[in-house]
């Protein structure tokens, strides 16, 4: 059975030509390597603890 | 040897010196991204473009500078409609590497065609528009701006996809199915389509054996019910479709016409064979021309007919009154003309009096004036002035004639003198002076043929043919035995 209102919840709206710098921005993702370098800084930093 | 993600020199432990990353570690993502490339490309090939988009994404998150994972999924946005999708993966790819990379190759094409990219942004901009027709629940607008959207880009599989959730909304199930083998043609295992496709097949079958009817989207309820009063509303309806579907049965079972299912006023469910919209329209078409021409006989014709008629009637009394009022006009004309003509008439029987009057008038006068030279002793104008007068003229009376010729018998030797000059004057070819010497001599002695002979020449010879026929006319009349007739005028 479909359910209309759930199925068009999945569209999501296409991208424009105005927004195509935006869109190349957020697209330039983060991959392995990226994440890796990321936890290794975080893990060089001394831990920080809430007061 | 250098870091494969930074470029700069690792170290002997197989570190990067500047990122800091096992070369080993980079090793494997890369070749994990090569597999999942890999994985996309075969999906790609089957034309399995929702599973080849998922496999490439994964290859890049593995590297995301793997240029062919970049490139085919741009390839792969772009078969689907997504132009603007593809453009930024190639755009972001030939970043990456420029030289030797295909990603440039389509850019160029792409953006060499401005119309068609300004297209793809149109056909984008309508789809975004158009989810929000949907979500309002608009969906006569969003079916129009569905298939804008689908002209200006006929590969956008997520268009489709919504076209064929509008239609299934609308209940347009044929058209929603022509929608979704559309989205299998571009991208042959979209799940998306071979679900919607399944539901509508399996709705489909549930009638066509007689189980149970479900609606095919759920509708929203504005007024929600409480949980007790709505299980007494899905009884009843159970019971009524369960009524309903018993009675198809019975009457399947007797064999009856579909007909009479539906003349049976409690089966609000009716079978589920699709109404031919094509011959309906014919059927529409065919009666709507029949009424047209219908009314247009019976309703716009006598009208026109009335008022032709009347048109024509107005015309042929305003003729009527133009006729009738020249005829009287033509009558008082011929009226008026037979006045004058009666008028004329008087006039010249007047005229004509009067002429006689003055001519016999002028001949007394002149036969007076001639006889009063004579007795004067002056015959030459005795001669000259008698001259003027004609002694064949019937209107002469007797005793103007023995009066004249007693003249003539006296005068003899003058009218010898100007018969002899008259002649002389001929022969001089003096035509001016023969005729005025040969006119009074022969007026006074008409039976001279020779005289008056060269008196007809001299009025040849100056022209005056009427007077000159007249004489030769004469001659032959009264001396037709003489050597003078002449028949050359005739």
């Amino acid at each position: 059975m479909i359910n209309f209102d759930e199925e068009i919840k999945k569209f999501q709206p296409a991208a424009e030509m105005s927004q195509l710098e935006d869109n190349i921005y957020k697209n330039d993702f983060n991959d392995v390597a990226d994440v890796i370098i990321e936890v290794m800084k975080q893990a060089q930093q001394p831990p920080q603890y809430n007061e | 040897m250098n870091c494969l993600h930074c470029g700069a020199p690792v170290l002997i432990n197989d570190v990067c010196s500047e990122c800091g990353l096992k070369q080993e570690y980079l090793i494997k993502a890369w070749n994990t991204s090569l597999y999942y490339y890999n994985e996309g490309l075969e999906h790609a090939k089957m034309r399995n473009l929702t599973s080849a988009e998922e496999s490439l994404k994964t290859a890049l998150r593995y590297n995301k500078a793997n240029i062919d994972a970049r490139n085919l999924l741009g390839l792969v946005y772009y078969e689907t409609g997504q132009a603007i999708e593809a453009l930024a993966e190639w755009v972001i790819s030939s970043n990456y590497q420029y030289e030797g990379n295909p990603a440039n190759h389509y850019l160029e094409l792409l953006q060499g065609n401005q119309n068609k990219l300004n297209s793809f942004d149109q056909a984008a901009k309508k789809y975004n528009l158009t989810l929000h027709y949907v979500r309002q629940r608009n969906h006569d607008l969003a079916l129009i701006q569905l298939k804008r959207v689908l002209s200006e880009n006929p590969r956008f599989v997520k268009a489709y996809l919504v076209l064929a959730l509008v239609y299934i909304q609308e209940g347009n199930l044929d058209k929603a199915r022509k929608a979704l083998q559309r989205v299998l043609k571009i991208d042959k295992y979209n799940p998306a389509a071979q679900h919607y496709l399944s539901e509508l097949l399996k709705n489909e079958k549930q009638y066509a054996t007689g189980n149970p009817v479900e609606t095919v989207y759920e509708e929203e309820d504005d007024f929600p019910l409480p949980d007790t009063e709505l299980q007494e509303q899905e009884e009843e309806e159970l019971d009524e479709e369960e009524t309903a579907r018993r009675k198809i049965r019975e009457i399947i079972e007797r064999g009856a016409a579909a007909e009479d299912i539906s003349s049976d006023q409690n089966l609000e469910v009716g079978s589920y064979q699709e109404i031919k919209y094509g011959k309906h329209n014919v059927l529409y078409l065919t009666a709507g021309l029949a009424i047209g021409i219908a009314a247009m006989f019976f309703l716009i014709m006598p009208a026109r007919l009335q008022q032709i008629n009347s048109e024509n009637l107005d015309l042929k009394a305003s003729y009527s009154a133009e006729l009738s009022g020249k005829n009287v006009t033509i009558n008082n004309l011929q009226n008026d003309n037979q006045k004058l003509q009666e008028n004329i008439n008087k006039l010249t029987a007047q005229i004509e009096t009067m002429n006689e009057e003055n001519s016999a008038g002028n001949v007394n006068d002149n036969v007076m004036a001639g006889l009063q030279s004579y007795m004067g002793g002056n015959k030459e104008e005795a001669i000259t002035k008698l001259g003027t007068i004609d002694m064949k003229d019937e209107g002469l009376s007797e005793a103007s004639k023995s009066c004249i010729q007693s003249v003539i018998d006296a005068c003899e030797a003058e009218l010898t003198a100007c018969r002899s000059a008259g002649m002389t004057a001929y022969g001089a070819e003096n035509f001016e002076e023969a005729i005025k010497q040969l006119q009074v001599f022969c007026n006074l002695k008409p039976d001279d043929v020779e005289a008056r002979y060269n008196l007809a020449k001299s009025y040849e010879g100056t022209g005056n043919i009427e007077a000159a026929h007249n004489l030769y006319q004469d001659i032959n009349q009264r001396f037709p035995d003489s050597d003078y007739v002449t028949t050359s005028f005739q």
